[in-house]
């Protein structure tokens, strides 16, 4: 999940350098000779700065500015020359790091601990164990594992297996690691190891992105492997949500054809969710049309409420419409309900009509009491004007329990 | 006399049978959440001026329902408000024991480095919310960033029978 970050938008300063107005006589044989020494000095001058200039092979610690460049705070907006200097040192450091692939290549620090843990993984594992437990430290975990996984991953998985005591989220840290560049090399064999881990720890975030990310890159080996491996409850949900869900970002109608042919019987609700998910974005009509496919209603609750969240999302009068023309009654109750979800904290008065609209008395009460109570801690001035306009309407003591009034003497 | 015993028994065993027989709105994690997450998070990199690090917070709010899918799994479906990002879908599964586990944080499948763990809570044997935790962690264009976030809950109303 990527969330947008708050910037503040520090001014630029520039400076306008102005151009001279004032006119050189070159044709005086002083000034051209003057004007020939100046160049011979400034000549000099440049070539005995490169001659001192520090050579691009400097290793980082000889440059002396890592970790204060990578955790201190900024302070102000203002320009500071020392900075611009440490920053041209960190340029050219980045010209000798070999791979940034995951780490932040403004942190020499993880630069120096990925030389460690290509060389040797345990020492790098100790020097992470030692550190605070904060961000820095799960990223190093990261690193080390994602080096370890590169060269020996048979080693790193056994030392997770046989380290199940080190702290949850650097486990997890270190597993998911692992597993993402293992999968990446031998897909079988670390996707067993990520299951195997799940049924230790009851982790699943390792299973969950090597299967991400197997998928994404190997779709064809990746749906194989799911037809002809069994998994338990959990990972078997896991699988086949992760997995049907990139088929159908890649290609809808393969995926559709994939699910009714392949997912067993206990996931085909979860699939069946994920296919609409997308069709619904492509073509929502067609994507009404497979939720009301014959042997799809079994489904008929949560793969309506699929197709009329991501509908409402887009053409919300359509959804509605659709509702009305398409559904029989008893789906119309099930669809009733969603809509008032769907709509009650942005159109609270289009939630009522529907929660006003449900049979069973008990849940249209509730639903209705539910939705009012919301828009008074919201926007109490427009929905007390709404209950003055439409009071008549509705139970006086539901308009008691949300404390519209007070029925006792 | 004999027949009669007998017929109490059966009558018994019959109450006793559908008394123990699971249903739907048995099951009581069942049912519609109101949710908000907080999310607190740093950035620090290096931009034009030097290091940086920017702290930053942000809160959303959704909806959940806790189901018995078709084949009467323990299942969560609903959405969240999202500032930037508009309204997106949230998918999951609950254990018996009320473990969240999500796979679905809007179109993606959830792909960085976030960790989750959200479970339904009771007091007193009755489910009144749900909370959890969570980090997620990142790269982009100005440096590395973790957030980390906290859901909690609450139950509004049982599903309709």
């Amino acid at each position: 999940m990527t969330y947008l970050k708050s910037w503040a938008i520090r001014p630029k300063t520039f400076r306008n350098s102005q151009s001279s107005n004032r006119k050189v006589n070159f044709s005086n044989s002083h000034t051209r000779l003057l004007l020939t020494v100046a160049a011979l000095f400034i000549f000099v001058l440049f070539l005995v700065y490169h001659k001192l200039k520090p050579q691009k092979h400097e290793t980082i610690k000889d440059q002396g500015t890592v970790s204060a460049l990578s955790y201190s705070k900024s302070t102000d907006g203002s320009l500071r020359p020392e900075v611009h200097d440490k920053k041209k040192q960190l340029s050219k450091q980045h010209t000798k790091l070999p791979d940034h692939s995951n780490v932040n290549p403004q942190d020499p620090l993880l630069s120096d601990l990925r030389e460690l843990a290509r060389e040797s993984p345990l020492d790098a594992l100790d020097h992470v164990l030692a550190m605070a437990p904060n961000a820095n430290q799960k990223r190093s975990m990261a690193l080390v594992f994602n080096e370890w996984a590169k060269h020996d991953p048979e080693a790193a998985a056994n030392w997770i297996m046989q380290n199940l005591w080190t702290p949850q989220q650097l486990r997890t840290t270190a597993a998911i690691a692992l597993a993402t560049v293992w999968v990446g090399s031998v897909p079988e064999i670390a996707i067993q190891w990520t299951d195997d881990y799940f049924n230790r720890t009851q982790d699943h975030h390792a299973f969950q992105k090597a299967l991400i990310t197997w998928s994404k890159q190997d779709l064809g080996a990746a749906a194989q492997h799911m037809v002809t491996t069994s998994y338990g409850d959990t990972i078997g949900y896991i699988a086949t949500a992760e997995f049907v869900n990139i088929y159908a970002q890649q290609d809808v109608y393969g995926a559709m054809q994939w699910v009714q042919a392949n997912t067993p019987e206990e996931f085909q609700s979860d699939a069946q969710m994920e296919i609409i998910d997308e069709l619904t974005k492509k073509n929502p009509i067609r994507a009404a049309d497979y939720v009301l496919q014959a042997n799809n209603l079994t489904n008929i609750e949560s793969n309506l409420d699929a197709l009329l969240l991501q509908w409402t999302n887009t053409d919300p009068l359509a959804a509605r419409q659709w509702v009305e023309q398409s559904l029989n009654p008893s789906q119309q109750e099930i669809a009733y309900s969603q809509l008032a979800e769907l709509f009650r904290d942005q159109q609270p008065e289009v939630a009522i009509e529907y929660a006003q609209a449900l049979s069973d008395d008990k849940f249209r009460v509730d639903t209705t009491t539910d939705i009012l109570s919301s828009w008074r801690d919201q926007k109490p001035l427009a929905a007390d004007r709404w209950i003055s306009i439409n009071a008549d309407n509705l139970d006086p003591v539901m308009l008691e329990d949300i404390g519209y009034f007070n029925l006792t003497p | 006399m004999k027949l009669i015993l007998t017929l109490f028994t059966m009558v018994m065993v019959m109450v006793m049978v559908l008394a123990i027989t699971p249903s739907a709105q048995a099951d009581p994690y069942t049912g519609y959440y109101s949710i908000a997450n907080v999310i607190s998070g740093t950035e620090s990199g290096e931009n034009e001026f030097g290091p940086f690090t920017e702290t930053y917070q942000d809160g959303e709010t959704g909806r959940l329902t806790v189901y018995l899918n078709g084949s009467n799994k323990l299942r969560i479906r609903g959405y969240i408000d999202t500032l930037y990002e508009g309204r997106l879908p949230l998918r999951g599964r609950v254990s018996s024991k009320g473990k969240i586990i999500i796979t679905k944080i809007g179109g993606e499948a959830i792909d960085s480095n976030v960790f989750n763990s959200f479970k339904i809570i009771k007091r007193g044997g009755i489910v009144v919310g749900l909370k959890g935790s969570g980090t997620d962690s990142g790269e982009d264009e100005f440096g590395t960033w973790d957030d980390v976030f906290k859901i909690v809950g609450y139950k509004t109303k049982n599903l309709p029978k």
